[in-house]
């Protein structure tokens, strides 16, 4: 009677072991196949260029997402999977260009125009806004005024 | 009139910065692999000899390197011009067999003229990747260190031979 519980115990502690195990597998696989395709989805179709290797059926972009779930398989990292196409297809093959001396007016050019803008019209603003004598008096009237003062200061001489 | 000066001068160089993107072709794309050494790589041979096509091998004088198939038609396009830069005898051409059935390349070439001196085969396009292939043909020339100094995507020209190829051969010469 013992064996038996202790043998059923056995077998379904097997069962759920390899149960488990599966699932493990199975959780890898899915962890792999996400992997897969977020990094498909990062790289461009350098033949259809503007489709993501994920979505192109090109030869060489089957090719490549061959190269990018074997590379997976081999448990090489995202960055070296990125750095590998980098080195073979140039920055070009990013969807994202990255952020260096060569992109920096591609990233911030926008944002510096932005501010440019913003400081300009913030001049335009309060010069219009400021009780200036210069809005009031044409500079060729103040100019009239100083040499009409410094005329008859000379007269007074 | 300085009031106007600015925005015209701003206007120019716009202009000339969008004047010039209009005449860049987008479908090329700098290669990372110019000015780096060629990627190793052992092939097999197109006629089945006891030799193989060993890319490093290749390296002690310039070569050219062009990637072709029989199911490519812009190949069959530059041909003409691969053949008569051949009988020139100014540089060795080798060629690399892409993605194509063995015996469509060997009848393609025995219809269309053999201007390599030897073909290596590369049926899953996997050292085409190393070499960052994405439009055959494409030709690569490689200096006696196996330096790639240039590389052509696209069917060669006559322009791109004389300009490109021949200059930088005669460069080679004189060094």
């Amino acid at each position: 009677m013992n064996k038996t519980i202790c043998c059923c115990g056995f077998v379904s502690l097997f069962l759920f072991l390899t149960h488990a195990y599966a699932d493990l597998d199975n959780i890898k696989a899915n962890k792999m196949s996400d992997r897969i395709s977020n990094l498909t989805n990062q790289l461009r179709c350098l033949v259809c260029q503007n489709q993501s290797l994920a979505e192109s059926e090109a030869p060489l972009a089957i090719d490549l997402k061959r190269q990018v779930k074997n590379m997976v398989e081999q448990g090489r990292t995202d960055i070296e999977i990125r750095d590998y196409m980098v080195a073979r297809y140039g920055e070009f093959i990013l969807y994202e260009p990255p952020l260096n001396i060569k992109t920096v007016l591609l990233w911030w050019g926008p944002f510096l125009i932005l501010i440019g803008m913003i400081l300009m019209i913030r001049n335009i603003i309060a010069k219009n806004n400021s009780p200036n004598l210069k809005n009031r008096f044409s500079a060729f009237d103040i100019l009239e005024a100083r040499e009409k003062l410094e005329r008859n200061n000379e007269g007074k001489k | 009139m300085n009031k106007y000066l600015l925005p015209f001068i701003v206007f120019i160089f716009l202009a000339a910065f969008l004047a010039k993107g209009l005449y860049l072709d987008p479908q090329t794309i700098p290669s990372p692999l110019i000015g780096k050494k060629m990627p190793a790589a052992n092939l097999p041979l197109l006629e089945r000899g006891e030799a193989e096509f060993n890319v490093t091998q290749l390296i002690g004088q310039p070569f050219l390197l062009n990637v072709f198939a029989s199911w490519c038609a812009p190949c069959l396009v530059e041909h003409p011009l691969l053949s008569n830069l051949a009988a020139m005898k100014v540089i060795d051409i080798y060629g690399l067999s892409y993605k194509d059935n063995r015996s469509n390349t060997i009848a393609w070439l025995e219809k269309n003229g053999n201007p390599y001196v030897s073909v290596g085969v590369d049926a899953e396009g996997d050292y085409a990747i190393d070499l960052g292939v994405y439009g055959v043909p494409e030709t690569f020339l490689i200096d006696s260190d196996g330096v790639i100094l240039f590389k052509q995507v696209g069917p060669l020209t006559q322009e791109v031979i004389i300009e490109e190829i021949l200059e930088r051969i005669e460069d080679l010469k004189s060094e």
